[in-house]
């Protein structure tokens, strides 16, 4: 296990790959999280490829404020959602003086597990010393994002159900789809929204969704009327980029079919 | 800070997104040591807002941490106050008894690049100003094929009609196609489909900043028999996705601002 200075280090000096492109096979975990019931401490995970830097901001014997840091590794073959590494405490120049680094230096104190068991919840589990402490712990919203606006989206997807039909399946020849989407908030506090999506070439289809913000992402839900069907639509995942919007989403139509995509769509405003 | 969250989370506004995604961990490449002991700050945008936990040390060379929340001003620069916060031991059951913040100063983020800014904040009548930089932690992986979407916008003498973006026709697709052809430093192919018809590639360097990525390199298209340079930057990796704006600047006296998301043909 590589030091976190001797990581920070290479990570400075010599960026190594990564095993994996792991952020195309994980959700993105970074945020700050805590749990809803203990607002006061939290931790702020950056995800980069298949590691996390976690930052854990908690109080000491004292309720001083203290902070632990830890590099979370995935395991070989990413993707299982759990990343794992040691933990450890830190100490350095005063902030009001000039840095020196004779004064800076770590001590490892324990491990620190985080799993992510749904979008927006995962669990925490962390030893310093003797003491261990396991948490539930959830993404903060801050801030409701404004997704409004008309973008030109491209999407892939994938079927199940026995209602499919052969012109509902994803065609890897054919490759992801163009379509359009507009999204306008009509009522800005409960964040519902009404949402236009042009889904396969020639349907043209509408909802009225609710929204909600779990930390970064967004998640829009509602019924989607097409001319000839409708289904529950379930957009998450949704993050706000420069003009730009990408997420998932289900779709489950109403006769036994399931649409499973990704999405990334662009502002039609340059 | 209880306090402050809780006013955020309840109060939660709307306000349109800006230019760049600071999210990232940020520190001074200077201020570190192999020993360990760096400081930096975490960032975490939502909208218009910053929210950001400071990881430093104090006079006994301790670690120590604040909290701000900084909002947008109308230069495009976040400010906010600075605040110190007490609470339960980690060991110990949570008491909101516990808890207690107090202001303690202000603090500026100022972005100065993609993957640079300054840091402005006073702890009392101890003033701090600190160049700072995003922290990259691993590279990015991009390689893949994409379809992509793109708008954008021209400007120069030689602009043709075909170079400026039609609002009447809105963004249009493309395929991308990333290729690692040096794992160590990063170098990549890369071509790109602009427009129906132009089918162009490049080698490219790239940078990891953080989270994002920079590819930049020399753009050929023999199909038209037009080159220029491309730049790739704010290049955010999401799940089969990406998302990031260009630079390109034509031979012929032309250059294109633009952005673009890009999905795997894979569902």
């Amino acid at each position: 296990m590589k030091t976190l200075a001797r990581w920070l280090t290479i990570a400075t000096l010599a960026l190594h790959a990564a095993h994996a492109p792991a952020t195309n096979v994980t959700t993105d975990v970074t945020d700050i999280w805590w749990p809803s019931s203990e607002a006061g401490w939290g931790i702020q995970l950056i995800q980069n490829a298949d590691v996390i830097f976690a930052t854990m901001f908690v109080y000491g014997t004292g309720n001083q404020p203290v902070f632990y840091v830890a590099l979370l590794e995935n395991p070989p073959g990413g993707g299982t959602g759990t990343w794992t590494g040691t933990l450890y405490v830190s100490h350095g120049s005063y902030f009001g003086a000039p840095w020196s680094p004779a004064l800076a230096g770590e001590v490892p104190v324990g491990t620190m597990t985080f799993a992510l068991t749904g979008i927006g919840t995962g669990t925490l589990d962390y030893t310093v010393g003797a003491t261990s402490v396991s948490k539930v712990i959830d993404r903060q919203p801050l801030k409701l994002e404004n997704n409004d606006g008309s973008y030109r989206f491209t999407h892939t997807w994938s079927t199940s159900g026995a209602g499919c039909t052969a012109s509902d399946a994803f065609a890897p020849a054919t490759g992801a789809v163009t379509g359009d989407m507009s999204i306008t908030h009509v009522d800005a506090d409960t964040a519902a929204i009404s949402l236009q999506w042009k889904l396969a070439p020639v349907e043209f289809c509408s909802m009225s969704a609710s929204y909600s913000q779990i930390g970064r992402f967004g998640q829009y839900q509602g019924t989607l009327n097409c001319p000839a069907r409708t289904g529950t639509l379930t957009f998450f995942e949704v993050a706000n980029r420069v003009k730009g919007l990408s997420g998932r989403y289900t779709v489950d139509w109403g006769y036994n079919f399931r649409y499973q995509g990704r999405f990334g769509g662009v502002s039609n405003s340059p | 800070m209880r306090r402050f969250l809780l006013a955020v989370f309840l109060c939660a506004t709307v306000f349109r997104a800006g230019a760049s995604d600071y999210t990232d961990i940020w520190f001074n490449p200077s201020e570190q040591s192999t020993a360990g002991g760096g400081w930096g700050v975490n960032v975490v945008q939502s909208d218009a807002f910053l929210f950001l936990t400071f990881f430093v040390y104090g006079p006994d060379n301790k670690p120590t941490w604040y909290v701000a929340g900084l909002t947008r001003d109308a230069n495009g620069n976040f400010n906010g106050p600075l605040y110190a916060t007490t609470g339960t031991y980690f060991g110990a059951p949570w008491n909101p008894l516990d808890q207690s913040e107090s202001p303690l100063g202000t603090m500026t983020f100022t972005l100065t690049g993609v993957g640079t800014g300054t840091l402005v904040y006073n702890v009392g009548e101890i003033a701090v100003t600190k160049a700072i930089s995003r922290q990259p932690l691993a590279l990015e992986d991009n390689a893949g094929n994409y379809r992509i979407t793109h708008t954008w916008t021209s400007t120069g003498p030689g602009c043709t009609p075909a170079d400026v973006y039609s609002a009447g026709a809105g963004p249009q697709n493309g395929d991308m196609a990333i290729q690692r052809i040096n794992l160590e430093t990063a170098l990549v192919s890369l071509t790109w489909q602009f427009t129906p018809v132009d089918v162009c590639s490049m080698t490219a360097n790239y940078t990891q900043s953080g989270r994002i990525g920079t590819y930049s390199g020399n753009l050929a298209c023999p199909s038209s028999g037009k080159s220029g340079t491309l730049v790739l930057y704010e290049v955010a990796n999401g799940i089969r996705t990406l998302t990031g704006r260009y630079f390109m600047d034509w031979s012929y006296g032309c250059t294109r601002n633009g952005r673009f998301t890009a999905i795997m043909p894979n569902p």
